[in-house]
């Protein structure tokens, strides 16, 4: 009896059961998912249905994914020889995400873009990044000499990119179809063509870039930002 | 305008003189077939009845070469029924102490007569003079175990190893070097360890964690790849010719005949090459 009253809570402040704890922790990243495969449809011309601060959350989410798939679309696992593996894995994710955050955002302001589109933008790159991959991994063991002689000698980057860009571009029509249920029209096909050329762009820059280069780019962007600030 | 031709004509003698140099076809396994016999290595040294002569020894226990100086190495197949092949060669030159990280691959592919979708079948070799170590290409060690394990390397070594792997008729059909079970000969440790392309993906996307690089590559200091072939009649033995060298106490040598491994009936012969140690003096 003294045990039970013992361990007895008031009711309401019960330890949430770990199941609930589960969930706590995962809802937010749900929401950020749900969030970022609902703007992704074409047409996309529906007002934002969600808070501003859900909007950057969302796209800070897809930034994320962005800059981890990078490593995977170069090839690259961050200890090609560098003295500090992890600094280069971290730079690397860091001006991705600096370089398509700024550029997006300067896009956005300018043209006036609403955010579910900047969103829809993102989640295409990373569509299409991961399609890369998988393309060249499948090429590379498969067609060595079709990725090597191909394109001026741009086949490896270039081949796997276009495939990538087609299956995202047919993967964003049939979701606006059968799960968003819209009716695609000129518009909608001309709207998820821009999409995909825009994200396939951005992929084959990513895979071509030198590292030299792209760190670089990544000072000169950083010390743009501390200017602006 | 007679001596403008005379100079035209002198100078194209002189260039091809130099191209006969260059690219001159080394003819030892027609020269010393006699002297070997199957499935074993030779080196080429001086005769032990006549110095000024060169015979083709087996290396053995007690073979010995001199430190810093290149030999010419043999290697006879055994008769098989296998008409076209590569032969996977990996040179280990074993270094006075371990060196603290592994070093880069040199990669030397040798011409080939029987490649698939080029021009008369042919591939040059790589470098320009398949003998010429210091001009052939290099790829560091963990790019190098990773692209042969998980099927990706960062773009410029890409490049480079798709320009050395090949596809070759093998007598009976077009195969790839990039063939699972012919992509593990090139591996310089834990040959049965190669993915297939959805472990490949999954390591690339950073899900699985790729195998560790083996401590015992840091024993050499200089590590070669040579890409050879030979193209025979069935039941007649192959034979093919590289150049090797230590500048360390031991040179290590093995040895993967591509087709002998893709039909071999189980995993130790399929995985494992033939190794041959050589000592220095």
């Amino acid at each position: 009896m003294s045990e039970i009253q013992k361990t007895a809570q008031p009711p309401g402040n019960e330890p949430p059961a770990i199941e609930n704890e589960f969930v706590w922790a995962i809802r937010p990243f749900l929401k950020r998912c749900s969030i970022i495969f609902s703007c992704w449809t074409t047409p996309s011309l529906e007002v934002d249905t969600f808070t501003r601060d859900d909007g950057v959350s969302a796209r800070a989410f897809a930034l994320f994914l962005i800059a981890a798939l990078t490593f995977a679309v170069r090839g690259d696992n961050g200890d090609n020889g560098g003295a500090n593996p992890t600094a280069v894995f971290t730079a690397f994710a860091g001006g991705i995400a600096i370089i398509l955050s700024a550029v997006l955002n300067i896009l956005s302001r300018t043209y006036k873009i609403r955010e579910r589109l900047v969103i829809s933008a993102y989640a295409s790159t990373i569509i299409v990044m991961f399609f890369f991959v998988i393309f060249q991994e499948i090429l590379t063991l498969t067609l060595p000499f079709l990725l090597y002689n191909s394109f001026f000698w741009y086949g490896d980057v270039i081949i796997p990119a276009v495939l990538g860009g087609i299956a995202t571009f047919a993967l964003l029509l049939m979701k606006s179809a059968w799960w968003d249920e819209k009716p695609i029209g000129r518009r909608g096909f001309r709207h998820g063509s821009i999409l995909t050329v825009g994200s396939t762009i951005i992929v084959i820059i990513i895979a071509l870039l030198s590292s030299r280069i792209f760190h670089r780019l990544v000072e000169l962007v950083s010390k743009l930002k501390l200017h602006g600030d | 305008m007679a001596k403008r031709t005379i100079l035209l004509g002198g100078a194209a003698l002189i260039l091809a003189g130099i191209s006969v140099a260059v690219a001159q076809p080394d003819n030892s396994c027609t020269t010393y077939d006699g002297q070997m016999s199957g499935s074993a290595l030779y080196v080429l040294m001086a005769c032990p009845d006549n110095a000024k002569a060169q015979c083709a020894a087996p290396v053995n226990a007690g073979t010995i070469i001199q430190k810093g100086v290149n030999y010419r190495f043999l290697y006879k197949t055994r008769a098989t029924e296998i008409q076209n092949s590569l032969v996977v060669v990996q040179l280990k030159a074993m270094a006075a102490q371990p060196v603290p990280e592994p070093v880069a691959i040199k990669l030397t592919r040798q011409q080939l007569n029987f490649a698939c979708y080029t021009k008369d079948n042919k591939q040059d070799p790589i470098p320009a003079d398949a003998d010429d170590v210091t001009a052939a290409p290099d790829v560091g060690y963990s790019i190098y175990d990773r692209f042969h394990r998980y099927g990706y390397a960062p773009r410029k070594e890409l490049r480079v190893l798709l320009s050395f792997h090949t596809s070759y008729f093998n007598g009976s059909a077009c195969v790839s070097t990039l063939e699972k079970v012919r992509r593990a000969q090139f591996l310089f440790a834990d040959r049965s360890n190669v993915a297939g392309i959805t472990v490949g993906l999954l390591t690339r996307f950073g899900i699985d964690t790729p195998v560790a690089v083996a401590a015992e590559i840091n024993h050499y200091d200089h590590l070669q790849v040579v890409l050879a072939n030979y193209k025979k009649q069935p039941q007649a033995s192959g034979c093919i010719s590289f150049l090797g060298r230590s500048d360390g106490p031991s040179l290590e040598i093995d040895v993967s005949d591509l087709e002998e491994k893709a039909h071999a009936s189980n995993d130790f012969d399929r995985f494992h090459p033939e190794v041959f140690t050589i000592n220095t003096k």
